[in-house]
């Protein structure tokens, strides 16, 4: 099991260096705080994020995103696209990479289903993997913070108790 | 620290009218550390030990600040700074003159004779009493005092020139005794105490490494540039014809901030007080036997409920992480569903290899009738199916070969996990429930806490005092307090995000306009600087962090009893130190192998910081087990050689032999390096003022 993990952090670490940073929407002061607030030690303890990354604000915010189908664009055009996340900063959570390529593949392989997949994996191929990623996670981000602004945990415990009870 | 400065040692302490110490000079002489460095001051309890401590500290940095002493009435003699003998029988006119000098020395003989004194003049004749905060106790009213310090250097003619000037002092010490690094040369023994639980010497630690990182500078440069900036931006904004609507606003909800700022600051002082003196109360109270038994009591349910509240805090933990690691699975299952197909596509055309083994077991559970491939026939839900279940959520493709294998199989797993939603849905209810049923237990508890005490109507203590009720209602105000607190901190945390919106907003406006450029131009490389020193803060720190685990590991290997149980030592990115086994495993200490902790961490942090200046000890041996004395005690007098040690011990800690165990005196001595050993004994003196009564003073013996 541990061999095993290793080996999906070298391939992940090997991809995951050809990757460029990736950004999110600094030009909108909710989304910008909200970020900086919640990045590990310095959210306060009683916040969802505490102690967690940027990484895993930005899959929860595109995973909202890719939930609800709603992509936005960076505001400013692109002015506040600030490369504020290592990409190597992914690499001790194989999952989140995966679950950033497979936004990307189920995107792709809608509009073009015969696309190679081994293309759309190149490490070469990066810049619109992130580009599909990052435009769901700018429109996610929102719902997050509306989702973070409820007392305690609530916000949570509802998507949680909602997305349960989905067919 | 240079090398010239890196021998430097306390030659004599002389003591007049201070504390215990009645007329004088009662004098302490040191010898030279290069030859033997170790002088011991032994006193039993009271003597006036930890007043040599206090003394000390006071010539150094001015501010008289005693060690652990509480003060009670029967005590107030121990409490003051200037000898109370001396100071309660003034007559109208008179006045009297508390000092103490340090003899400074470095290896090129007398580097500075640094004298401190109080003196107290009673003026005049008025009813009552009043605490005075420089001598730090209760005094007649119509006493007066005054402070004065000087000091003696070697000029550059080498000739000894005085100074009074008390930013010359201050800075010829700091270089040498700097004040933030005072715990690691004046050290209190019970501070030792910390260090048998990692949970108490985890902000000992931590304050230690940022004291020694010279953070504080750091930290000034942070708060400069902060407030510079601050001020710039309201400089801009108030000048501002484009943003003044939004500057009134933005100055509301900055007032708003301070405000609330202040009346936690405010409230969480006066909480400090509170518990401090309800803790009086429950000394007062555990005196008598009602109230013994009625705290007796309270403490059990108070014990209950507090551990009902660790346990609704780790079911809300739990509950958090349930849904951390869930929520994005299930956000995502739509997509992941999507991505499977296509991988199984990818399979069936054989362009990736059909190892994704969660299909073939979904065969499996979907065959009718249900029937494993080894022929074994089995039922939903039965302990087949469970197993089934099991291996499917690990499975792992051990013949995958390229990264699109590996994703497909990590996708299918994400999938599998939240496919069982009944699984998951049950541990939510199981963690929902047990919140709920633990805080409806805390609700009760509380209920039979506050009914207990209400049963105390009265509680006298033996002056007639109704305690039992004072303390009750101190409680409901601590209580109350710390709601306020929590409410406050909760608003202020809003209020700083809503006043960080409308401050960005105003900048931009500003920006837009551009409007003084230079000005917010300055703001941003203020803002810039401010985030640099944060980044690099964090750097030092962690650097420091490894740098004082490998120097504390040094001093804890060579001086534990029993090392072969330890491995080493660890200081966590939080400050927490263990010694762990050779498994990694923690490894619990014993109170005396936690006091050689402790005391190899102080010693570790002088060896980072080129500290080499004296230590003086306060009761760095007691209440520890004979082995682990003996233990400590050769470590002290072998591992710092040529650095002055000053022990404040008690005759107990010392001289006395406890079961097959010798006196630490048989253990330090024969290695060589005591130079010298003091008892400071009581002596009884006529008084003066009043014929028949006698003053106890002390004076120091050398054996």
């Amino acid at each position: 099991m541990a061999e095993k993990e290793k080996q999906y952090d070298l391939d992940v670490k090997g991809m995951l260096a050809h990757w460029p940073a990736i950004g999110y929407d600094a030009s909108i002061d909710d989304v910008l705080s909200f970020y900086n607030n919640n990045d590990g030690e310095k959210a306060t303890r009683n916040t969802f994020f505490y102690k967690k990354k940027l990484t895993d604000i930005f899959i929860f915010s595109m995973l909202l995103g890719k939930k609800e189908g709603a992509k936005e664009d960076y505001k400013d055009n692109g002015k506040g696209r600030k490369s504020t996340i290592d990409a190597l900063r992914f690499a001790d959570n194989p999952n989140y990479v995966w679950m950033m390529l497979a936004v990307a593949i189920d995107e792709i392989s809608k509009k073009e289903p015969n696309r190679d997949l081994t293309e759309i994996v190149n490490p070469e191929n990066a810049r619109e993997v992130i580009d599909i990623c990052e435009k769901y996670a700018n429109h996610g981000i929102h719902e997050l913070i509306e989702i973070n602004s409820k007392e305690g945990f609530l916000g949570y415990e509802e998507l949680f108790e909602k997305l349960l009870k989905e067919d | 620290m240079s090398e010239q400065q890196n021998r430097i040692w306390i030659k004599k302490i002389e003591i007049t009218n201070c504390g215990r110490y009645y007329e004088g000079p009662h004098t302490l002489d040191f010898a030279d550390p290069i030859e033997k460095n170790i002088t011991i001051i032994m006193g039993d309890s009271g003597t006036g030990k930890s007043t040599i401590h206090d003394l000390i500290y006071w010539c150094m940095y001015g501010e008289f600040k005693p060690v652990r002493k509480t003060k009670t009435e029967e005590n107030e003699a121990d409490y003051g700074l200037l000898n109370t003998d001396k100071l309660e029988t003034l007559q109208i006119g008179e006045e009297v003159t508390g000092t103490i000098t340090l003899t400074i020395h470095n290896e090129n003989g007398e580097l500075y004779y640094l004298s401190r004194s109080l003196t107290a003049k009673y003026n005049k004749e008025l009813s009552g009493r009043i605490f005075h905060s420089q001598n730090n106790s209760d005094v007649r009213k119509g006493t007066e005092f005054y402070a004065e310090q000087q000091m003696m250097y070697r000029n550059e003619s080498g000739n000894r020139e005085p100074t009074e000037d008390k930013f010359i002092i201050k800075n010829r010490i700091a270089a040498i005794f700097p004040q933030q690094l005072s715990d690691f040369f004046l050290f209190d023994g019970e501070e030792l105490d910390k260090f048998e639980q990692t949970s108490t010497s985890t902000d000992y630690v931590k304050q230690g490494i940022e004291k020694i990182s010279g953070l504080n500078v750091l930290d000034e440069l942070k708060k400069t540039c902060m407030s510079t900036s601050e001020s710039l931006f309201d400089y801009v904004n108030g000048k501002s014809a484009s943003t003044s609507g939004l500057n009134t606003t933005y100055q509301k909800e900055k007032k708003e901030c301070v405000t609330l700022q202040d009346k936690i600051y405010a409230d969480k002082e006066t909480l400090e007080e509170k518990k401090k003196i309800l803790e009086q109360y429950i000394i007062r109270l555990v005196k008598v036997t009602d109230g013994r038994k009625f705290e007796k009591k309270l403490e059990e349910e108070k014990k209950i409920k507090r551990q009902l509240e660790k346990d609704v805090v780790k079911t809300r933990r739990d509950l958090h992480e349930l849904m951390f690691k869930n929520i994005p699975n299930l956000l995502g299952k739509e997509t992941f569903q999507n991505c499977e197909v296509i991988f199984g596509k990818l399979e069936d055309d054989d362009k990736i290899p059909p190892a994704i083994s969660r299909k073939a077991i979904d065969k499996i559970l979907t065959s009718s009738p249900l029937r494993c491939v080894c022929g074994r026939p089995f039922e939903k839900d039965d302990e087949w199916w469970d197993n089934l279940h099991t291996i499917k959520k690990g499975i792992i493709n051990e013949k995958a070969l390229n990264l699109l294998v590996d994703g497909a199989d990590l996708v299918g797993r994400m999938l599998t996990t939240v496919m069982d939603k009944k699984s998951i849905s049950n541990d939510l209810d199981e963690l929902t429930e047990s919140r709920y049923a633990k805080g409806k237990l805390i609700e009760s508890q509380s209920g039979k806490i506050l009914e207990i005490e209400k049963d105390v109507v009265t509680i006298e203590d033996d002056k007639g005092e109704d305690i039992g009720q004072k303390k009750t209602d101190l409680s409901e105000e601590i209580g109350i307090l710390e709601t306020n607190i929590r409410t406050n901190d909760y608003a202020l945390e809003k209020m700083i995000t809503k006043r960080d919106r409308t401050s960005s907003e105003l900048k931009k406006k500003t920006q837009k306009a551009n409007e003084y450029a230079i000005q917010n131009h300055k703001i941003d490389i203020l803002n810039a600087i401010t985030e640099f020193v944060a980044e690099r803060r964090k750097v030092i720190v962690e650097n420091l962090r490894e740098e004082t685990e490998v120097s504390t590991n040094k001093y804890f290997k060579k001086s534990v009893a029993q090392a072969k149980s330890f491995d080493k030592l660890l200081i966590s990115p939080k400050f927490e130190i263990t010694a762990r086994d050779e498994r990694g495993l923690i490894a619990g200490v014993s109170k005396g192998q936690g006091h050689v902790l402790g005391l190899s961490y102080v010693a570790g942090v002088r060896d980072i910081s080129d500290v080499k200046t004296s230590l003086i000890i306060d009761s760095p041996l007691h209440n520890i087990s004979s082995k682990s004395r003996n233990k400590m005690a050769q470590a002290l007098a072998e591992n710092l050689p040529g650095v002055q040690l000053i022990l404040l011990v008690t005759d107990t800690e010392y001289t006395q032999s406890i079961g097959t165990a010798d006196a630490v005196q048989n253990i330090m001595k024969p290695l060589g390096n005591v130079s010298k050993e003091y008892q400071i004994t009581e002596k009884e003196i006529d008084d003066p003022n009043e014929p028949g009564k006698k003053i106890h003073a002390r004076e120091f013996v050398e054996l």
